[in-house]
């Protein structure tokens, strides 16, 4: 780790979006707890306030130094002892009773012997079902005949998040058997891709990947907001960060660009689970934000934003709710 | 077309990018980081000698105007600043020094002490005296930056007028988008409402902000986020770069390149023991007793290659390059310049 490179410019500080959520959280910030708990004794007595971060990569970016802070943080929650917030308890038993992070709710399972797997991950099959079934008929109105497996398991992302690593690497030794049987994974979460290449060491492509370059038509009416997801753009590249708003240009949506388009929703990094009124206050500011743009609704490419934002009464749609193929 | 990456999005960056757009160029822009030029005053400290009318459209914005001439303000800490060139509210000209400030700080915020500033005012003959709002006034002021929402300004102003003084001193904390809301309290208070100059802040962000929106106004592919990883040189001229963005990895061909990195390091700042070797492999650069002097060597803006034969197509611009003559505090200016003379060679080569 390069925590020794911080020149305490307060670059970090002032991107948080938790910091500075207007109704304030008691985070004690990307500069206490990526560089100085990690090099002196406060690990031990940082607290659970020290969890409330939704890794979305906003510090990292604004770091001059280059410190690589959510990898950082990620690393202290590892190592962090003492009583985890109830909601990531729950997390856990969810886990250890049916391997998903939230209750199954889907229930269109595809399992043809397809060589491509739909990998929905918890919240697409366990929240936004919607979203999973949009974005399964646009694949296969593309000829992208796919599996959606019924034994699939987290990806693990939300356990390193909560620092349950050996959790996630015993979901990961589950899962690798069924990902052998495919050629190729898509996916319709961020958070998901990042795990599998990470991880797994497995080539999954978000559904933008698969969408870009493609001969698409709007299926809406209004003016749209985007929310660009954090681990979508800073997480796994700005350029497929940029696709969204290109396909969906491209496909003649009337789209609205605002500078905070691409701050956190704050429903990552085990916020939303562990921290629910720090995550709905960020997400109620962002609202009231699209709000006064007077726009229609917004669009995202992640099942967490969909479902944050959603919470607070905005209209969010996922791109593969948006397009569809012109023919 | 011919194309040309620039390296780094602060000042020379992002004017080198500008100019060349302007002169026909495809440019990308390759940054990664807050710059040195987001934590600066957001003020030029000396009146450039070259290309100072192109500076002065570059740094033009609808929604920030600027002063210039000779200036005095004041710093977060009551000392005395001056420079040429400043926003509206953060300088008055020389001589017009109010007789009496009130120094506002909101409870939280970190940038203005006000009973610490007041002090050091008093001490220097401007009458002056604290005053805290408290955090609810207004609810919505984080800790950190930008102010948001009109009513939080509105309860500010009524606050603004109880005040007895000729003018009032705030903390930096309006961001570009909400800068004429200064005047607007000026207005509702009628009183003359000041910016404490402050680094790391507010007033340096809206400078990067001006600067990134021109250059992309022009036409420059902005890649924020991003890192040129590694080049690809042949005969001493670049004939490509290599960028990564989170995971990804692209390649792209180029017909020249301004390296604009604020100083030749490995990864980003460091200010003490800086140590300085080039990150990129490729070029030379002069070690010096004084780490603020030393930096990439030069012949003509052109960079020197390790054999020391000039490149046919590297420039550097700005603070990455070594300078002998440099003052202190003439950053801003003199990386604009800079930026301007490595179009001019490059243009030249």
């Amino acid at each position: 780790m390069n925590e020794g490179r911080c020149i305490k410019c307060g670059s970090c500080l002032r991107a948080c979006p938790v910091l500075n959520d207007p109704s304030g959280s008691p985070f004690p910030g990307p500069r206490t707890v990526g560089v100085d708990a990690p090099r002196f004794l406060e690990r031990n007595s940082i607290g659970q306030n020290a969890l409330r971060c939704t890794m979305c990569h906003a510090c990292e970016w604004a770091c001059p130094s280059g410190i690589a802070l959510t990898r950082s943080m990620l690393k202290l929650r590892s190592e962090m002892s003492g009583e985890r917030p109830p909601g990531h308890n729950r997390l856990l038993e969810n886990i250890s009773s049916f391997g998903r992070s939230v209750r199954t709710e889907f229930s269109g399972w595809i399992e043809d012997g397809n060589r491509i797997l739909y990998f929905p991950g918890c919240i697409g099959l366990g929240r936004s079902t919607d979203l999973t079934r949009s974005v399964s008929s646009l694949l296969s109105s593309l000829g992208i005949e796919h599996d959606i497996s019924s034994q699939v398991l987290c990806c693990g992302s939300p356990l390193l998040k909560i620092g349950a690593t050996e959790v996630a690497e015993d979901l990961r030794r589950r899962n690798a058997e069924l990902f052998s049987r495919y050629d190729r994974v898509i996916t319709s979460c961020p958070g998901c891709t990042y795990q599998l290449r990470e991880v797994y060491g497995i080539e999954a492509e978000h559904v933008i990947e698969v969408l870009k370059g493609l001969d698409l038509r709007s299926r809406l009416e209004g003016r749209w907001a985007l929310q660009i997801p954090c681990h979508l753009k800073r997480g796994l590249s700005p350029w497929t960060g940029e696709d969204l708003a290109i396909i969906l240009e491209n496909a003649g949506v009337d789209i609205v660009r605002m500078p905070q388009e691409d701050s956190c929703c704050g429903g990552g990094g085990g916020l939303l689970s562990g921290f629910p009124e720090t995550s709905g206050s960020i997400a109620r500011h962002k609202v009231e934000m699209y709000r006064r743009a007077e726009v229609d609704g917004v669009i995202t490419a992640c099942p967490f934003c969909s479902l944050n934002l959603g919470r607070e009464g905005l209209r969010v749609l996922d791109i593969g709710e948006a397009v569809t193929l012109n023919k | 077309m011919r194309r040309a990456l620039v390296v780094g999005n602060g000042a020379a960056g992002t004017f080198s990018s500008w100019l060349l757009a302007n002169n026909g160029w495809e440019v990308t822009l390759v940054g990664r980081g807050t710059p040195s030029t987001a934590m600066s005053a957001g003020c030029l400290r000396s009146q450039p000698n070259v290309c100072r009318s192109e500076i002065m459209e570059f740094l033009s914005n609808e929604m920030m105007p600027w002063t210039s001439g000779a200036r005095e303000g004041l710093s977060k800490m009551g000392t005395p600043y001056r420079c040429w060139m400043s926003p509206p509210h953060s300088t008055w000209k020389e001589g017009e020094t109010p007789k009496s400030v009130a120094v506002v700080g909101l409870e939280g915020h970190p940038s203005l002490l006000p009973r610490v500033t007041s002090a050091m005012l008093n001490a220097r003959g401007i009458r002056a005296k604290p005053f805290i709002l408290p955090r609810s006034v207004p609810s919505e002021v984080p800790p950190t930056a930008s102010f948001p929402g009109d009513e939080a300004w509105g309860a500010l102003a009524e606050e603004l007028q109880k005040l007895p003084s000729e003018a009032i001193m705030l903390p930096a904390m309006a961001s570009l988008q909400d800068y004429r809301m200064l005047d607007i309290l000026e207005l509702r208070s009628g009183r003359r409402v000041l910016e404490a100059i402050t680094p790391l802040g507010a007033p340096g962000q809206r400078l990067a902000d001006i600067m990134l929106s021109k250059a992309a106004g022009s036409g420059v592919t902005i890649w924020d986020g991003r890192k040129v990883a590694a080049l690809d040189v042949h005969e001493y001229e670049v004939r490509g770069a290599t960028v990564v963005g989170g995971q990804e990895v692209r390649d792209i061909a180029i017909d020249a390149i301004i390296v604009a990195t604020g100083g030749p390091l490995v990864d980003g700042l460091a200010l003490k023991e800086r140590n300085i070797s080039d990150p990129f492999g490729m070029f030379r650069v002069v070690r010096s007793n004084d780490g603020l002097r030393g930096g990439y060597d030069s012949s003509n803006g052109m960079l020197i290659a390790n054999d020391g034969r000039s490149m046919n197509n590297a420039v550097g611009a700005g603070d990455c390059l070594s300078s002998e003559g440099r003052d202190y505090g003439s950053g801003l200016t003199e990386a604009l310049e800079g930026a301007y003379l490595a179009v001019q060679a490059l243009e030249g080569s």
